[in-house]
């Protein structure tokens, strides 16, 4: 059918150039394989003929990610004749969304942007996000996303479809299976276990239970669905925080303990940032590590069999796990919105998908994507797709979650170090939480 | 005397190894890192690196150099930061050199006042500027442009030519010039044809002063070049410094090429910049 | 190099201003054709701009909503007295200060000395000696955050091996060491200049004195004592005033290798307001940017008379 439609518009075409050269450029990009997977792929002609120009701002990890990024453009670009993404991904997610809004306010914001869940309501309310929703419901591949995405990429039930996410980053903890063995200790389910396994499986100066993170705000990251779990919402429906509650307070307590009482965390906490992490557990320094699936590669390819991965830790009421989605959204002031929006399917196809999301460690969020044999053969991506009934985040749609996730990570490290009180913390993140400070 | 003629022998080469290490062994050390071979990366992964430290790499590579240019615009970042110093240094020369002969060779009215508040705009804190410059920036198209990163790094380096070609300016006789122009050049002229050839030592000197504070200006890059197309290597070498994921020996690299031409054009022009050092009035 | 150094010891006078009786009428304006260039770029660039940042200051500007930022009078000055981390950052901004600058001069004396004597390669040492100073500081706060790295940091390991410490340190995650190891890097950076400095002054001492005090025999530290320090004397205190004015507005290096933590406990006051300008919140930014400004005003009001006077004859 698609392709029955694919053809008409072809013959329509003065001339056939620009869907050969997509194919061609699809094919460079060396994942030619899932291309092929018939009517999968961006295999639209082009709606938009005329000469466009795009700005796309986004955000780059690493240099390996931004040269992916470079390839998806220009082979958007080598794709069609008529519309031309100028790419600009070299800064940090943080900094995208502080760049978007600054040059928002300045009148010269780009036309598409990259964005994280985290931002999109933010993106919304300050008028920047245009809701792509009228575009969306026309198109005839939106069935193809799964429910729970469809309602992440309204944001809040009642709105309409802001953006596209490309993929969605679950986050698992990862565990040293040799060591569990050995010493006759299952991979925790609760978050108490999870404490107290912490605690049997460190061996001082050898390698600690837990890589914490302690450096920023994603040091907070990973207790997130714990404290869900425990019940605590952030936020509540009727705009009370309840973020310093005793139950929320307790959780903040126990993690904190592991760096401070229990010593099961290492000693560098306080400064480590991921390639700390990473090297940590890639050496045989840590036990345990809540961290986003897109580790997996790496750890894999370090560890082996070594490592393996369970849901994060239950704190009593409901399983939560962290699942945030990305991808990218169109300004309200970008003047072409149909090549703009032609431009985001093309990055939530299949060789974009494959390259910017698989390949990386993240999850696609389109189901026809979902067949794809990395995903299916991989046991943490498969930990991530059994629990995609659990997928959540903390309320990202709260007016001052950027506040609080700004301005956290000093307080998080005083923390650590114990110049605060766990309950402190939690108080402190409250009142930015009430957009205070 | 005698004691001293004894431990001379000793002392000297002691000493000089004393310094030569402290100088330049966490230079050698990152120059080891840059050739020492990453951990191969599986297929599909992200490069990482879990690195054990490696004094003498058994295998040196020029991988690293090559990841370098493969998976960043690494050259466009030089050529930005190519870009930013030379224009920086062409103002602050073209601006410094007038005022300084100006200063130097008249005496008018407002002349004191007038100089010093070229001095105090060089002690203005760039702390202070930040802000204003970053508002005015983007109100007049300046954020992301290399105009706006050259004027933001003519706020030192300007005034720091300035002071330094007074210097060099006033220790030329003025007879050359009255003799110039007794010969019928204009004021300008002999400024042109008299003053700037003899005071080229010091605008060299000056030159390279410029073009090597613009060269390692973190602090304006960082906030005025947020786009790949101007950003300059020291807002990529912070990037590594926080990378996710860790790239120790692309790092090295990268930290090793951002070096490689101010230590060139330090080691080629020595003597001039360690007298301009001497004088003293270095920001930073 | 010697002729340079009159601008710090202020002992040479400069600047043979000439007059041309001929062109007297016409010259009046030429003066100011020539430095009206550098007094527009500074006026556009410097003047109007720490202007503007006053302006700021007294207004609750961010720079999201700058079109609807209002006067709110003396406000942002009133918050900052009861901003902790306004109030310890004077404490954390003097800590930079000493301990950098002294240290810088501890270093450099001792260099300085050492390079005035003559010996073969004496060049080689000098120009190893400067090269720090040449380092881009980005470049150098990468090099050091990954030399004292708690995880696979070289200083560790080679600690280890030595046997002054049994396991790795964490530097970057206690106060008081992370802030020694960014001390450190901005030692390292920063020394050479007064090494040269010094160095340069060292180089006008007429080897006459040291040669009579020999024969009067006098020690080798009274020689420096009686002879070498009181010449160093003046440039000493120039530098000490100097380095502590940039010091206390320095950030690259802080920023890059702490982000001012952990916790706050590396929030200088130009640190601080460096951050707070990248939470967009320029009306308070500017407010501890001015406060930090004000508090050095009489410092660099002290080195600008200094100058002026040194530099115009």
């Amino acid at each position: 059918m698609i392709d029955n439609e694919h053809e008409r518009r072809g013959e329509a075409m003065p001339d056939d150039t620009g869907v050969a050269s997509r194919r061609t450029a699809l094919k460079t990009l060396g994942l030619a394989a899932a291309a092929m997977v018939p009517g999968r792929g961006f295999a639209q002609a082009p709606a938009v003929r005329k000469k466009v120009s795009l700005a796309f701002w986004t955000w780059s990890d690493n240099p390996s990610h931004q040269k992916m990024l470079v390839d998806s453009v220009d082979a958007f670009n080598k794709s069609q004749s008529f519309i031309t993404v100028a790419l600009d991904a070299g800064s940090r997610t943080m900094e995208v969304q502080q760049k978007v809004l600054v040059a928002f306010a300045a009148g010269a914001a780009p036309d598409i942007a990259g964005a994280v869940q985290t931002h999109i309501q933010d993106y919304f309310n300050a008028g920047i996000l245009w809701p792509i929703d009228p575009l969306f419901q026309k198109w005839d591949q939106k069935a193809d996303y799964f429910p729970n995405i469809l309602a992440f990429m309204r944001s809040k039930p009642e709105q309409p479809i802001l953006y596209m996410p490309q993929r969605i980053l679950p986050y698992i903890l990862y565990y040293r299976a040799d060591w569990f063995d050995a010493a006759g200790l299952k991979p925790p389910a609760t978050y108490d276990a999870f404490i107290a396994a912490a605690r049997q499986i460190t061996k001082p100066g050898e390698h600690a239970g837990y890589a914490m993170r302690g450096v920023d705000y994603y040091a907070v990251q990973p207790i997130e669905p714990i404290w869900g779990s425990a019940g605590v919402q952030f936020v509540t429906a009727d705009g009370k925080v309840d973020f310093a509650d005793p139950t929320a307070v307790t959780v903040t307590e126990k993690w904190i303990g592991m760096f401070t009482k229990d010593k099961s965390a290492q000693a560098s906490a306080i400064s480590d940032g991921y390639p700390q992490l990473f090297s940590l557990m890639e050496r045989g320094g840590a036990a345990m590590w809540i961290y986003g699936t897109h580790a997996n590669p790496q750890l894999n390819a370090a560890l082996g069999d070594r490592i393996q991965g369970v849901p994060t830790p239950n704190a009593g009421q409901t399983p939560r796990m962290l699942a945030n989605p990305e991808g990218d959204f169109i300004t309200t002031s970008c003047k072409e919105k149909e090549a703009a929006f032609e431009f985001l399917q093309f990055m939530g196809s299949a060789d974009p998908v494959g390259m910017l999301a698989i390949s990386r460690g993240y999850l696609p969020v389109r189901k026809s994507l979902s067949n794809d044999p990395r995903i299916q053969g991989n046991r943490f991506f498969k930990i991530a797709t059994d629990h995609a009934d659990t997928w959540w985040t903390p309320p990202f749609s709260w007016q001052n979650w950027a506040n609080y996730q700004n301005k956290i990570a000093p307080y998080w490290q005083q923390a650590l170090r114990q110049e605060i009180t766990p309950k402190q913390w939690n108080e402190q993140a409250a009142a930015l939480l009430r957009g205070e400070g | 005397m005698r004691r001293r003629a004894l431990l001379r022998p000793i002392g000297i080469p002691l000493g000089a190894a004393l310094i030569l290490g402290y100088s330049l062994l966490p230079i050698i050390w990152i120059a080891i890192a840059s050739i020492t071979p990453e951990r191969q990366p599986s297929a599909g992964a992200t490069w990482q690196s879990g690195r054990a430290v490696d004094y003498f790499p058994s295998h040196p590579t020029t991988a690293n150099f090559a990841a370098l240019f493969d998976t960043v615009p690494f050259a466009t970042y030089f050529r930005n930061s190519a870009v930013v110093a030379c224009g920086t240094m062409i103002v602050a020369l073209a601006v410094g050199s007038l005022g300084a002969y100006g200063f130097v060779r008249f005496r008018f009215r407002g002349r004191g006042p007038l100089l010093s508040a070229t001095l105090m705009a060089y002690m203005i804190p760039s702390v202070v500027l930040l802000v204003p410059l970053m508002v005015l920036f983007r109100r007049y198209g300046l954020i992301n442009t290399y105009p706006g990163l050259i004027l933001a790094e003519a706020t030192g380096t300007a005034p720091f030519t300035l002071l330094l070609l007074i210097n060099y300016f006033s220790a030329l006789p003025p007879e050359l010039e009255q003799a110039a122009q007794i010969d019928g050049c204009s004021r300008l002229g002999a400024l042109l044809r008299v003053v700037l050839p003899l005071a080229a030592p010091g605008l060299m000197t000056g030159g390279l002063f410029a073009f090597i504070m613009a060269w390692n200006d973190f602090l304006f890059a960082f906030l005025f070049a947020t786009s790949d197309n101007v950003k300059t290597l020291p807002v990529i070498m912070r990037l590594f410094a926080l990378g996710e994921p860790a790239v120790w020996g692309v790092s090295a690299a990268g930290a090793v090429l951002t070096t490689l031409p101010v230590a060139l054009l330090f080691l080629g022009f020595q003597r001039m910049l360690i007298s301009g050092l001497a004088a003293g009035a270095v920001k930073g | 190099m010697t002729v340079h150094v009159g601008k710090i010891g202020g002992h040479i006078a400069l600047g043979a201003a000439m007059r041309l009786p001929r062109h007297r009428r016409r010259m009046d304006f030429l003066p100011y054709a020539f430095v009206a260039p550098i007094l527009l770029l500074l006026a556009a660039i410097s003047f109007y701009p720490s202007l503007y940042a006053v302006w700021l200051s007294t207004t609750n500007a961010s720079l999201l909503r700058l079109a609807q930022a209002h006067f709110v009078g003396l406000h942002n000055f009133v918050r900052l007295a009861g901003d902790s981390v306004f109030l310890n950052g004077l404490w954390h901004t003097l800590r930079w200060d000493l301990t950098v600058v002294l240290s810088e001069l501890a270093l450099a004396v001792p260099v300085a000395l050492f390079l005035n004597q003559k010996f073969p390669g004496r060049a080689l040492v000098r120009a190893a000696v400067v090269l720090p100073y040449i380092l881009p500081p980005a470049v150098t706060a990468l090099l050091w955050l990954y030399m004292f790295d708690g995880n696979f940091g070289v200083v560790n390991d080679l600690l280890v091996r030595v046997g002054l410490q049994e396991h790795y340190v964490a530097w970057l995650s206690g106060g008081t060491s992370s802030f020694l190891v960014t001390a450190a890097a901005m030692v390292w950076s920063g020394m050479p200049l007064m090494a040269i400095v010094l160095l340069a002054v060292l180089q006008t001492i007429p080897t006459e004195l040291y040669e009579a005090a020999s024969v009067d025999g006098a020690s080798a530290w009274q020689r420096f004592r009686r002879i070498t320090l009181p010449h160093l004397r003046p440039t000493i205190a120039f530098l000490l005033l100097l380095r502590t004015i940039w010091m206390s507005n320095y950030i690259d290096m802080i920023f890059i290798m702490t982000r001012g933590g952990p916790g706050f406990s590396n929030y200088t006051e130009s640190v601080y307001s460096f951050m707070l300008t990248q939470q967009l919140e320029v009306g308070y930014s500017s407010a501890v940017a001015v406060a930090l400004a004000l508090a050095l005003m009489a410092a660099s009001a002290f080195y600008v008379r200094h100058l002026s006077r040194t530099v115009l004859a």
